[in-house]
């Protein structure tokens, strides 16, 4: 591969990810104050089917089909910014979870130190995906093709099994009923 | 009340709920064609300055609380198909309510885009996000309406700026 489209990428994606810190912790003081009215144990993750929808390559073609510029301008850009909120929904709840896992385990006697940094190595990982694919998402516009749709997808397959791991690993048995108001829970 | 009669009482109306649903479902629902000609007719059984649902019938038949559960619990499942539609699906269901109406198509495209009616269509217990993927792909389909029905010129692609 061109090593300038490696280096370019490699800048793009650590300048994401510090944009992400940063804007993570001016939204997460925002968000504590919403999520003390109900139960901090809930877990509200967007609907993946929600990302999949807006990242549809059947909607593409059908709007691809009119040959009307405004059109399809329009749905870049809506859907595009839905598959952003969708991605920073998901990262805030994600951190959310991760600071209340590290405010109960603060003063745990029965810490599992192999378990935690496995939950580490997670958000870690989590950032690194969350990173690439809102890069992929903010480029999803010039470069729509089937094929980086399919990449975008994988990537959301791999963010949510992360997501999936995280969850269960600070909210024991939350998965397989997870309260849910309509349309919020996974 | 002691809790076996509490339990009993939110059994009862468990109950009533699912009746209700039902009779709802297949007495006016299914009657209705697709989901979005259903989210407009629920979304119309309810007050917009307080958010509750009513509906005589329903609430004769099987009490008011039974009723409005119904009511809401309708509304969120039609809503939800809504959102797993693909585009396509919503822009027929579109035209086909647009048809329904009688009204002048022009017309109703017009108004529903400047005054963003549908707006209210979303149930009270939607998130945000979803509300707003619902309202986007609703703009989207009000836009390829008016694309089939009357090209922009600025669409044409001898309008376009040479790269």
């Amino acid at each position: 591969m061109n090593p300038v489209f490696l280096a370019v990428l490699s800048i793009a994606l650590v300048w994401m990810l510090l944009l992400m810190l940063r804007r993570g912790s001016e939204e997460d003081l925002l968000r504590d104050v919403e999520i003390g009215e109900g139960s901090e144990y809930m877990v509200r993750l967007p609907r993946r089917a929600l990302l999949d929808q807006c990242l549809s390559a059947e909607d593409l073609d059908y709007v691809q089909l009119r040959n009307s510029p405004v059109l399809l301008r329009l749905f870049l850009h809506e859907r595009r910014r839905l598959a952003i909120a969708w991605l920073r929904q998901t990262r805030r709840e994600a951190h959310r979870l991760f600071r209340l896992h590290v405010r109960s385990v603060r003063f745990a006697h029965d810490l599992r130190p192999a378990a935690e940094l496995k939950l580490l190595c997670a958000m870690g990982l989590f950032a690194l995906v969350y990173a690439a694919m809102l890069a992929a998402v903010w480029w999803y516009g010039p470069l729509r093709t089937r094929r980086s749709l399919q990449s975008i997808q994988t990537l959301a397959g791999i963010l949510a099994r992360l997501v999936d791991r995280i969850v269960a690993a600070i909210v024991p048995g939350a998965l397989p009923g997870m309260p849910a108001a309509a349309g919020v829970s996974r | 009340m002691n809790s076996a009669e509490n339990h009993l009482r939110q059994d009862n109306q468990q109950h009533n709920t699912d009746y209700a649903v039902r009779d709802l479902q297949e007495r006016t629902l299914a009657n209705l064609d697709g989901d979005l000609s259903r989210v407009i007719y629920l979304s119309a059984t309810r007050d917009y300055n307080t958010g509750a649902y009513r509906h005589e019938g329903l609430a004769l038949r099987f009490g008011e609380e039974a009723a409005q559960a119904a009511l809401a619990q309708c509304h969120q499942a039609a809503f939800r198909n809504l959102l797993d539609t693909g585009l396509p699906t919503l822009v027929e269901q579109l035209a086909a309510y647009i048809e329904s109406t009688g009204a002048d198509k022009e017309r109703v495209l017009q108004s529903w885009r400047q005054l963003e009616a549908y707006r209210v269509l979303i149930p009270g217990a939607c998130d945000p996000l979803s509300g707003d993927f619902f309202i986007s792909n609703v703009r989207i389909a009000l836009e390829i309406l008016r694309v089939d029905s009357k090209p922009d010129p600025a669409d044409s692609p001898a309008s376009q700026p040479l790269p």
